[in-house]
């Protein structure tokens, strides 16, 4: 890679979002010292740390000002009158946040248990599905850095979906699975996210006519997921 | 810069000596562009204000290791911030406690970074909030999913259903208009 080339991606560099092939030229740049690429990586910080005003300005709570003093320890000279006052504010904010706490740990946890049992239902439903007669195997993917995994469909009782490398997708989008039939319209089949470790299990339980179907299709949609693919399948798993 | 406003040296120097104004001035400078930034990226007040207490927790901490000589505390500052904003969008289970609090290589390649005067970085910004209004919807989109969501060319291309090509180009059009705005006359 040139020095013209790295003009456009000095940026990037600095964001972390460059390819992992021209971040190893950059570095090797910096290593060796070049003058050119650091002088262009500080111009380039620069503009990355300003691209800071994309974000609409918005006003923090006043609080968060003295919780972060406070958290420092921040001096106070009052009157003991004061003291008292504010001392006295300060415990029944602290039982009053410490309320607030308690009762958001309780929804936390009553969530994550929310969660478990989710999962659970979902295991529960792949074990049913795939212990039923007549099951069949499709396997798609082979190497590890490209999707890939099983898909296990069942004439009478539905389809479990599982693999994993699915590419990273925004917060506010989905995988959605799609059954593709020999004619028609594609059906949707389930929405879902892969985990923290790029796995993903989906559970359909609806009745699959196999001989009518050509293949399965991902496709990346709003997290409600979409009544027919409104994006280019990412994934397509022939069943033929 | 305005009247008044002094460079970052003197605020370095007070966090040097644990001094709670020097925190209370860099949050006054910074706190609103960080706090806007965490808003944007995790859409959660709650969670913005714990990230801004971490951030500026962080720079208490690291102060003495500052030398407002050699490096810019404002592109330091926010530069952790967006790694910080980062972590938490790209784990979607994201427990507060159990982020990792190493260093990252971004950190310390700031850190020898020449000193730049406050009031340019917040004038900077003005001015790329500016162009990039200015930018079509598509180079918007680009640089939203770069810089809010960390996501590369390629993982973008997938995002939006367009070609790679396409894509570094919407890239490389709406980088080369933020630099013009910063550096009026600089064509690379």
């Amino acid at each position: 890679m040139t020095h013209p080339e790295m003009n456009d991606v000095y940026e990037l560099y600095v964001l972390g979002v460059l390819e992992p092939e021209a971040v190893a030229k950059i570095d090797e740049h910096v290593a060796d010292g070049c003058s050119y690429c650091l002088e262009h990586l500080q111009d380039a910080t620069l503009l990355a740390s300003a691209m800071v005003g994309l974000a609409e300005p918005q006003k923090p709570p006043r609080r968060l000002r003295k919780r972060l003093l406070d958290s420092v320890g921040q001096p106070r000279r009052r009157s003991n009158l004061w003291f008292a006052v504010a001392a006295l504010s300060a415990a029944c904010l602290a039982l009053a946040v410490y309320s607030f706490w308690a009762a958001s740990s309780v929804r936390s946890l009553q969530n994550q248990i929310a969660e478990v049992r989710d999962e659970r239902n979902e295991l529960r439903s792949a074990v049913e599905i795939l212990s039923q007669p007549g099951t069949r195997t499709v396997q798609f993917g082979v190497a590890e850095n490209v999707p890939h995994g099983r898909a296990f469909v069942t004439p009478s009782g539905g389809i479990v979906f599982v693999g994993s490398q699915l590419p990273r997708i925004a917060a506010d989008r989905a995988f959605e699975l799609w059954l593709i039939p020999r004619q028609g319209a594609p059906r949707p089949a389930g929405v879902f996210r892969p985990n923290e470790r790029g796995n993903f299990v989906n559970v359909a339980r609806r009745s699959v006519n196999v001989s009518d179907l050509q293949a399965l299709a991902v496709s990346v949609e709003p997290l409600q997921g979409s009544a027919a693919p409104t994006t280019t399948p990412i994934l397509v798993v022939p069943l033929a | 810069m305005r009247s008044g406003e002094s460079g970052d040296a003197d605020l370095v120097s007070k966090l040097q000596r644990r001094d709670p104004d020097g925190l209370a001035a860099a949050y006054d400078r910074y706190g609103q562009m960080v706090y806007s930034l965490f808003l944007r990226m995790t859409q959660d007040p709650s969670t913005a204000e714990d990230l801004v207490q971490e951030l500026f927790l962080r720079v208490w901490n690291r102060s003495r290791d500052f030398d407002a000589t050699k490096g810019s505390l404002g592109i330091w500052i926010l530069s952790v911030a967006r790694n910080l904003g980062l972590d938490f969008v790209r784990s979607a289970r994201a427990r507060f406690k159990t982020r990792l609090q190493a260093l990252d290589k971004t950190d310390e390649l700031l850190l020898s970074y020449k000193p730049k005067e406050p009031a340019l970085l917040i004038d900077s910004a003005r001015l790329i909030k500016e162009a990039f209004a200015n930018l079509t919807t598509d180079q918007k989109r680009v640089l939203e999913l770069a810089y809010f969501e960390g996501f590369s060319q390629s993982e973008i291309a997938v995002q939006l259903n367009a070609p790679l090509g396409t894509v570094k180009s919407w890239m490389r059009a709406a980088l080369e208009r933020l630099r013009m705005a910063v550096k009026p006359g600089e064509v690379r």
